[in-house]
Order: structure tokens, then sequence, then C-alpha cells
């Protein structure tokens, strides 16, 4: 069996246990604890070890959708995680604080992912705060991964369709890489 | 904004070619500057001058200086300024000059001679130009002056498309009292030849919008546009905003071929959005004419010996889309690609990948590589695992996509 880990991380609120939820076929495992820090996300409760869902695709292949805590105290289970992570979703939650910081410090702790597979990121709660554009967020990832191709999208957390459409974009985009560099090396 | 001090006058291109339109765009993006003859390419018939085929009848307003394009074959008007196919650079900037001091002469009382464009007068359109509006739509009654700001006129619709309420984005104080929406019905196709079967094609006119808009963003100048059908302002667009609203969904805007035009003007930053904030992403209008224009053609300013690749991703989530698009956006995401290249990457028909092609080049998505000695892309997809391909197709197959 072909196990494909997938990492969600962002900051606290951003939707990565309501993104699991949306695109798992199981029931989710949460493990929540009672939010103490309202001020961030203003919610009853946040992460503490991860969230868990999945999709059986076919005998031999499974996506396993793990999530890890938004809040900094829990992240030693990010390192845990990363090792066996092919792809990462990054959320960030548009009415963040300075949400480009966020993107800014979840891509440096999780750029290397983009060498093992790929990396998309999700702009959530854009409903709530329309600013930062998208465009802002393209140009940071252009400054901080130079000549890397990471997709950008607004998307709601609740909402499947747009989480598949991020996912499958993930794994286009991490299997077309793969097959440039195949050709590359076949060319070489 | 140094762009309205370098660009004094607006040329208007009415009934021409989406091939003219994109010729003389380039020669004044190219040429006309460094001869100091700066002019702004609009498409709309309200310009300060308008280049016009001479078999077109047309009158002109008298504020406007009327250019005659003479086609191969047909004969040039006595006494009006003419320009002859095949176009020329030289020839193009020689009668701009020659417009240019016709329009000063008019307006000598003034400095700088006004860029003229409808629109500007907006609240003044007579009331025969009007009344086909449904209420709930435009601002019929009085803007209320707020705040001393009696300038500045909000001219944005008071309702979304969709007939909901929009999220105030904006002081409310600014805005015409709110008015019950109401449902407007599609317009009727009033062409009796216009047969069934191609109700949803793609008329040429469409064309002309995308070469239009394609010119307006290149321009990059503030600028905000009007889609006309049938005499109806269907589609507001503020590219300041990079925003639009449209009355009805698009593809139902689409499918009426008859009577399209574009009217366009620039703004002054400070201008009130002329569309509801946050209004739908211009990106959303761009994919959707620019994939469907051209008929599977190339866009005429795109050029085949070059080869594209995408500087950010499509935000597919707001596009209408499909997985194919994932995998060419993949393709192209990632390498320099012509259209028969990302063909055979993404493994669509050429004719789809043209037209992604002409979709992502009008939503600004491209950066160009012209170097034609690099050596081309070729695809051989690894052979094929058993199982039936890679995770990507396998779990389109099991999302039912
Ligand atoms: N309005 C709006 N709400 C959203 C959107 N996306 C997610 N949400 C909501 O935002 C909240 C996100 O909460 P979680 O999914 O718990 O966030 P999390 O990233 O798991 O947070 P931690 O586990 O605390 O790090 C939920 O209440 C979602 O329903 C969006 O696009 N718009
Ligand atoms: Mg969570």
């Amino acid at each position: 069996m072909a196990e494909h880990v997938i990492l969600f991380a962002g900051p606290m609120g951003a939707g990565k246990t309501t993104a699991i939820e949306s695109l798992s076929e199981i029931e989710t495992i949460r493990t929540e604890a009672t939010n103490t820090d309202r001020e961030t996300a203003d919610k009853d409760t946040t992460t503490v070890a991860l969230d868990y869902g999945e999709i059986t695709v076919s005998d031999e292949d499974k996506v396993r959708l793990y999530g890890v805590p938004g809040q900094r105290r829990f992240n030693f289970m990010w390192t845990i995680l990363k090792e066996r992570a092919v792809g990462l979703i990054l959320l960030v939650n548009n009415d963040a604080a300075d949400p480009i910081e966020e993107l800014d410090a979840f891509l440096e702790e999780f750029g290397e992912l983009h060498e093992k597979g790929g990396i998309v990121v999700c702009v959530t709660r854009s409903d709530v705060a329309p600013t930062p554009y998208l465009d802002k967020y393209a140009e940071r990832i252009r400054e901080v991964m130079p000549g890397r191709m990471i997709p950008v999208f607004t998307a709601d957390a609740r909402n499947a369709d747009q989480m598949r459409t991020a996912l499958m974009s993930l794994i286009a985009n991490i299997e077309m890489t793969a097959m440039i560099a195949g050709n590359q090396e076949r060319a070489a | 904004m140094g762009f309205v001090t370098k660009a004094r006058h607006s040329l208007g291109l009415v009934g021409l070619s989406p091939i003219e339109c994109a010729k003389i765009a380039t020669f004044i993006e190219s040429e006309a500057e460094d001869a100091g003859c700066p002019w702004l390419v609009l498409h709309s018939d309200s310009c300060d001058a308008l280049i016009v085929p001479s078999d077109v009848e047309f009158s002109a307003d008298p504020y406007q200086v009327l250019i005659r394009l003479v086609r191969f074959g047909n004969q040039p008007i006595d006494g009006e300024l003419c320009i002859t196919t095949p176009l020329s650079a030289a020839e193009l900037i020689n009668i701009l000059k020659k417009a240019q001091d016709n329009l000063s002469t008019r307006s000598r009382s003034n400095d700088v001679a006004p860029m003229k464009v409808k629109m500007e007068d907006w609240g003044a359109v007579p009331a025969n130009d009007r009344h086909h509006v449904p209420a709930g739509f435009g601002t019929p009654t009085p803007h209320h002056m707020t705040n001393g700001s009696a300038a500045l006129k909000t001219e944005a619709w008071p309702v979304t498309a969709d007939g909901s309420p929009h999220p105030a984005t904006q002081p409310s104080a600014m805005h015409a009292p709110v008015q019950q929406p109401h449902p407007v019905a599609p317009p009727q196709p009033v062409t009796a030849n216009a047969s069934h079967g191609d109700a949803h094609e793609f008329s040429a006119a469409w064309d002309q919008i995308a070469v239009a808009l394609y010119s307006i963003v290149q321009n990059s100048a503030p600028a905000v546009a009007e889609i006309r059908v049938e005499n109806l302002d269907m589609i507001r667009i503020d590219f300041r905003f990079r925003a639009y609203n449209s009355r009805i969904p698009l593809e139902q805007v689409a499918a009426n071929g008859s009577r399209i035009a574009i009217r366009s003007t620039l703004v002054e930053a400070f201008r009130p959005p002329i569309v509801n904030l946050p209004g739908e992403s211009l990106d959303k209008l761009f994919w959707f004419i620019g994939s469907q224009a051209f008929h599977g053609t190339g866009a005429p300013w795109l050029k085949p010996e070059d080869r594209y690749r995408l500087r950010r991703w499509p935000n597919f989530t707001e596009l209408n889309h499909a997985v194919a698009d994932m995998r060419a956006a993949a393709a192209i995401g990632n390498c320099f690609l012509n259209a028969a290249e990302l063909a055979s990457a993404a493994g669509i028909s050429v004719e789809s990948a043209t037209r992604t092609l002409n979709a992502y080049s009008l939503m600004g998505l491209l950066e160009i590589q012209t170097d034609k000695t690099a050596a081309p892309a070729t695809f051989k997809p690894p052979a094929q695992k058993e199982g039936g391909g890679g995770l990507f197709s396998k779990l389109r197959t099991k999302l039912g996509l």
C-alpha cells in the first residue's frame, strides 16, 4: 500500500481542522482542547496534538491527511510529521494580525517540503478580511522561494470543492515536477 | 499619475478586425511615445479620435476627429483623414499627428486637450439611452450630497448581480439609497437570423472585446469600462480594483452575440469605484472571455514562436475550471512552453492549449521567453505503472472529477 502523507499547517484558526474534515472520507480524528487564546482565534477549541483524516484512493493508494497544531507551543509535532510528508497545504487566514508574516514564518519552517514534493498555499477567511490580495502572497512566495512554482488560492476551508481543487493542484504539481525532472535526467 | 500627463488623447477603434486593432495598439505602444505622439487606444466610440473602416457608415460627434481605414481595394474618402492597409507605423504616426493638430486647434482655449469619453458624462446620459435600464440598476434617483463629497459620485450598482445586498465596503453615506433588487430577465436575442445552433457560439464581437480588454490592461492606467449588450450596460469593470459586476451570469451575457460594445475611460484614482466592491475578480471575466474568444486560434498579441510560463498559479477556486486545467497549469507553471508543447505535456488538444494560453495572457499571468534557440520541451510521461496512471488520475476518478 502506497501512502501519501499530506500535511496541513498554518496559524491558529486558519482552518486546518476544518479543511481535513471537508476532505476526509472517514470521521476525522481530532485532538481539540479548550481554546485559551481567544485573542488569536475567536473559537471554542484548538488542536493540541494533531488532526487526522484519509482518502482511500484504491487498493494500493491511501492519502493520509495530517493537521498540525497552529499554536507554536505544540510544535514538537511539526518535526515528526514533516519527515513523512510528501506535500503541504499551507493555510493562512487572511484575517490574521499579519498574514504575510505568518506566510513567511511557515514557509521558513516547512519550505523544505517543496523539495520533497510540493506546497500549495490557501488563503482562508478572505470573506472576513478581503486584504491582503492574493498577489501579495504570490509576490512574497516568489521572494522567499524564488524559481519555485507554488500554487496559491483563496479558499474556504469549509468548502469541500475548493479544498479538492487545492489538493488536486498540489498533486498535479508534484507529479508534473517529477516528470520534468525525469525528462531532464534522461536528456542529460 | 504619470500616465494622464503622458497620454493626452484617446483613440477609439471602431469596426476594425482584431488583427488591425492589435497592430495599431502595438505601433502605438512601440513607436508613438517616442515620436512625441502620446495616444491611449481604447475600444470605444467616444474617444477624441476614431479609426473607422471607410466602408462603414459612421458619423462622428463634433468634438471627434474621424480617421478612415481604407482597406485594400477601397477608395480613400475625399477630404477625410485616411490610412491604408497594410498598416505601417510611420503612416499611423503621421496621421495621428495630424489628428493631434486638428484637436489642439479645436481646443485652443484649453491648455491640455481633455480626453473625452461618454462615460464621463454618465450622470447626464439622455433619458432615451437609459429607459431600458431596469429599476434597481443605475442610480436614477439623484445622489445625496454628503459630507461635502458632491464631486464624488458613487456610480456603483446598488445591488450585486445575484440580487443580494453587497457587503458595504464604503461609507454608507456615499451610497444612493439602496433599492430592492429586481430580477433581470436575460436580454432576448433580437437578431432574427441568430439561429439556435450558434446561440452559444462566442461571436466575433467578443474577439474585439478581448483585444480591447487586453490593450486596457497593457496600458496599466487607471480605467473603468462597461460592456454593453443591446445598449444595456451588462458588465461594469473597474480596473483599479481588478473587479467587475455583471447583471447576469457570464454564460448568458456571452450567449447574446448581437450588438456588443465596450466603452472605457480613464479615471482619476480618487474617484469612487464603479462596481460594488469587492465585486467579482477580473480574472474570472478574463478567464471566461480569453478561453472562448478567437475560436481557439492564438490571440493576436501572442506569437506562435514564443514560449510562455506562468508567473503565478491561477486562482482556480474562483474560476470555472476543469481538472485538465490543473495539469495544464502544472505544466506551464514549471517550464516555458508553446501551445503544442503545452498540449502534449498536459494531455490536451492543441486547441485547448491555445485557449488556455489566450486566457492566461489576458489575465496577465504569463512570462514570455523569446529565445528561439532554447531546446524545445519534450514531454514523455514515464511508462505508466499498472493501476492506471499516477495518484492524480486515480484521485480524479475516486472523487468523480
Ligand atoms: N468565514 C469563513 N470562515 C472560515 C473559512 N475557512 C474556515 N473558516 C472557519 O474558521 C475556523 C477555523 O478553525 P479551525 O479549523 O479549528 O482552525 P485550525 O487551523 O484547525 O486552528 P488550530 O487548530 O487552533 O490551530 C472555523 O470556525 C471555520 O469554520 C472561510 O474561508 N471563511
Ligand atoms: Mg485545528
